[in-house]
């Protein structure tokens, strides 16, 4: 047994050999295996980064260039710079030097129409050497990976204010004036948005002017901004309620639906239906051979209805169950209220169309205006059961519509927006400027060089009781007793900013585009006063910054109507228009960065 | 077959003393190969885990820096853990919740770097510096004379994460004081600070920026010679930088 086991062994002696070799032939291949795919793991894992590196920074680029092929070259060459800052030639030993390759794909919502997203898609390829699977005469293996960034896009509608205020002098170091300004600061903003960007153009004064619908091209856009004069009154609520109109319009509700808004003051604009007035009362008006000095030969009271004569006119103070009617600078005898026929015969026709301040604030008397077409292509509706028709645009608006209602046209309430905190201009559970009067308070920048230097910046009539009419609404026992009245151009101030913020407050209510109001407060022109909290709670901003005007040790208080669902803007305010270009930047800087 | 049988028993005998020899031979140069593949296998290892970790903290860094209203603040402690628990085993943590090491083993430096243009111009030359304006039309309010790095490369943001002592940013470091509790630079210095501008940014990345447009660099070094046996890495120290 044992000689067979030893001659057994013997025989075997060549078998170690062989199982040796054979062995070998997989363990070598095994490695060079284990060797090549362990290159290519290595290459492709930095490929992958680059790839999503380059994707992010040519999402970036876009807002580069003016046109979609610039946009798209520009993007192509930072993709390519940022994948080679990542994945240097020659990185692991790969072969030859990479492609890089862009391409801009538009997402489609479930109708097809664009979502307002744009997917920016960087594939790069690379060839990965190859050192034991040469033998078998492969000698690379190519690597590939996609990275996809996606850009959220923006559809914004610029509303600018060119109302008459922003008809300044020209500044002695720009040599501009304010409209100039403004005009300058929105050209260049433009030019920071990209060309797969919606961009529109609203400007207004007492009607809403849609110059451009939202639109990728930018050149008609920059034209009509260029062209920008200013003049007239400050239609503000229909001016957002038309740019709202366009952002639901474009249809990309995945996108950044923004509205920002410039304006220099106060909203003096109220477009609704407004009642005719049938009933004889005492009121407001440019009446008497000028009783009213700033209304020199004003036109006399109407006739009653249904009579050719005009009646005699009779002064009395009947407007005023208050006080005598004296204005913030103790000067009495500046308005006089009137005992106003009736023109109308129907109380529930209405007219229908926009009425303004005219002249100042004035909390005792001075003018209103209207009826003014709300916006391009709106008419003015007068029912044909007044007389006078003929007459009624200008000051005398106020002899035939009875009061302001309590909604305007587009279902805003001109009473204000619900509260969600407090402080003296909430009210009944609103935060409103019902109580409010505009020409007091006079704060003096501590900045010397703000001009003008001092303004005033409103308060509660409550606090005020010997100006003016202390209230902004017919008393009681008058026709039209707790509806605003129409004579009073502290009134109409007041409305428009309730409407202007409750206009504001619908927009952001959309559930759907998710509109962004951002606002830039220019202060410094007119004698208008300045309102503190009104454009941040426009732009629903979570506190309220101080104005030009505020002592330095001003401490921001909460937004007495901040909405936590709601989108939060951005809210810049300045007294000087050299800053409008810098303030224009750094919102696109914002805007820019929410739509990355 | 005795005669056979002893023959053998004596060769393997002698054998015994050669098996000892020959193993220890064998063991000379298996050692350090194995040392070797023990330390490479692990350095590339770290060396993955160093490249992933610069990666995931640019990512971070583009929520953090593009949209502050993330909440993503890389200079709190808490979100800075996210990091140090990516670079696990690297000793970049003090404690067991993953808090950064200012005298650990591995840093992270996160740097925003600017071609300073236009905007960033009108956004640091507010007013003008002088309060009186120095030109008119458009531009007005910065030039190139009071915006003194318009055209160069300058620091947006800096964090530091980790040892910050022991190595530095290849990119080097904004001035000290200018870098804000959040990591940001104000919009002046970024404007007007001569000793903010990142000179090497081109060398370092080969890259040229736009004017505004800006990079995100994150970069880590960390030392591994705790895994270096017998010295065999000649520089124990891994460095990855992730650009986005």
């Amino acid at each position: 047994m044992k000689m067979t086991s030893e001659r057994k062994r013997e025989k075997q002696r060549g078998m170690a050999i062989f199982f040796y070799a054979t062995m070998l032939i997989f363990v070598v291949g095994c490695v060079g295996l284990a060797v090549d795919v362990g290159t290519i793991y290595m290459i492709r894992a930095r490929l992958v980064a680059a790839v999503d590196a380059a994707a992010l920074a040519a999402g970036r680029s876009v807002n580069l260039s003016n046109t979609v092929s610039q946009a798209t070259t520009n993007a192509s060459a930072t993709a390519t710079q940022f994948f080679a800052a990542n994945f240097p030639t020659g990185y692991f030993n790969s072969l030859g030097t990479p492609t890089v390759t862009p391409t801009f794909i538009q997402e489609s919502g479930g109708n097809g129409s664009p979502s307002g997203v744009l997917d920016i898609q960087v594939t790069a390829s690379v060839a990965a050497p190859t050192y034991f699977m040469n033998i078998f005469n492969v000698h690379s293996i190519t690597v590939s990976d996609t990275g996809v960034a996606s850009r959220r896009g923006v559809v914004m509608m610029l509303v600018l204010d060119q109302s008459s205020s922003m008809n300044t002098s020209a500044d002695p170091g720009s040599g501009l004036t304010a409209c100039q300004a403004m005009v300058q600061a929105a050209g260049n903003f433009v030019n920071l948005f990209s060309p797969f960007d919606y961009i529109g153009l609203v400007t207004f004064d007492i009607t809403a002017h849609l110059m451009d619908a939202p639109s990728t091209n930018h050149s008609q856009l920059s034209s009509d901004i260029s062209n920008i004069t200013c003049g007239s009154n400050t239609n503000t609520i229909t001016a957002l309620n038309v740019a709202y109109q366009q952002l639901v319009a474009t249809g990309e509700p995945l996108a950044l639906n923004s509205i920002v808004l410039f304006t220099d003051g106060s909203p003096n604009g109220i477009t609704a239906n407004f009642p005719a007035r049938a009933i004889a009362d005492s009121r407001f008006g440019p009446s008497l051979n000028s009783p009213d000095r700033s209304q020199p030969n004003g036109p006399a009271p109407p006739a009653q209805a249904g009579s050719s004569n005009p009646p005699a006119p009779g002064i009395n103070n009947s407007c005023n169950s208050n006080v005598g009617i004296q204005d913030a600078n103790g000067i009495w005898g500046n308005a006089i209220c009137v005992g106003m026929p009736a023109v109308c015969t129907n109380a529930s026709v209405t007219f229908q169309g926009t009425i303004s301040q005219w002249g100042d604030q004035n909390s005792y008397g001075g003018s209103t205006y209207g009826l003014e077409p709300p916006q391009d292509g709106a008419s003015v509706t007068i029912p044909s059961s007044c007389t006078y028709t003929n007459a009624l645009a200008g000051t005398n608006v106020r002899q035939f519509i009875a009061y302001i209602p309590d909604t305007d046209i587009y279902g805003n309430n001109l009473h204000g927006v619900p509260a969600t905190g407090s402080g003296p201009t909430v009210s009944g559970g609103l935060v409103t400027r019902d109580n409010w009067i505009f020409q007091v308070n006079s704060l003096c920048s501590p900045d010397p060089t703000v001009s003008p230097n001092c303004k005033n910046t409103g308060g509660l009539w409550s606090g005020f009781t010997n100006i003016g009419m202390g209230f902004n609404k017919f008393r009681s026992g008058t026709p039209y007793a707790g509806f605003f009245r129409p004579d009073q151009p502290n009134t109409v101030v007041a409305a428009s900013m309730n409407g202007t913020m409750s206009q504001a407050y619908t927009i952001r209510s959309d559930t759907t585009y998710h509109p962004v109001i951002n606002v830039i407060y220019l202060t410094g022109n007119g004698t208008d006063s300045v309102d503190r909290e009104f454009l941040p709670i426009v732009a629903n901003y979570p506190n309220i910054p101080a104005l030009p005007y505020d002592p330095v040790s001003y401490t921001p208080y909460a937004n007495p109507a901040f909405q936590t669902s709601q989108e939060t803007g951005q809210y810049y305010v300045t007294a000087d228009r050299n800053q409008l270009t810098s303030l224009f930047a750094q919102l696109a800087s914002e805007v820019l960065r929410l739509s990355k | 077959m005795q005669t056979i049988l002893d023959k053998k028993q004596m060769r393997r005998r002698k054998q015994g003393g050669n098996t000892i020899l020959e193993f220890a031979l064998v063991m000379v140069f298996l050692v350090p190969m194995f040392a070797g593949s023990f330390t490479i296998g692990l350095a590339l290892a770290k060396d993955i885990q160093v490249s992933n970790v610069a990666r995931d903290a640019v990512v971070l860094m583009v929520r953090s820096v593009t949209d502050p209203e993330s909440g993503l603040d890389l200079s709190q402690t808490q979100n800075q853990r996210i990091i140090v628990r990516a670079a696990s085993g690297l000793g970049m943590n003090s404690d067991a919740q993953q808090d950064p090491s200012s005298s650990g083993n591995a840093v992270v430096f996160l740097s925003k770097v600017v071609m300073v243009g236009p905007n960033e111009c009108s956004l640091g030359v507010i007013p003008a510096p002088n309060g009186v304006p120095t030109t008119t039309g458009p531009g007005y309010g910065w030039n190139a004379s009071n915006c003194a790095n318009y055209g160069l490369y300058a620091f947006e943001y800096r964090v530091t994460i980790g040892n910050g002592t022991r190595w530095s940013s290849t990119l080097g470091s904004p001035p000290a004081g200018t870098v804000q509790a959040n990591g940001t630079i104000t919009a002046k210095n970024i404007a007007t600070n001569t000793a903010g501008q990142v000179g090497n940014f081109s060398a370092v990345t080969g890259m040229t920026l736009s004017p505004s447009i800006f990079a995100l660099v994150s970069e880590m070094y960390a030392d591994v010679s705790f895994l270096n046996f017998f010295s065999i890495l000649r520089n124990p120290t891994l460095y990855a930088r992730s650009i986005s």
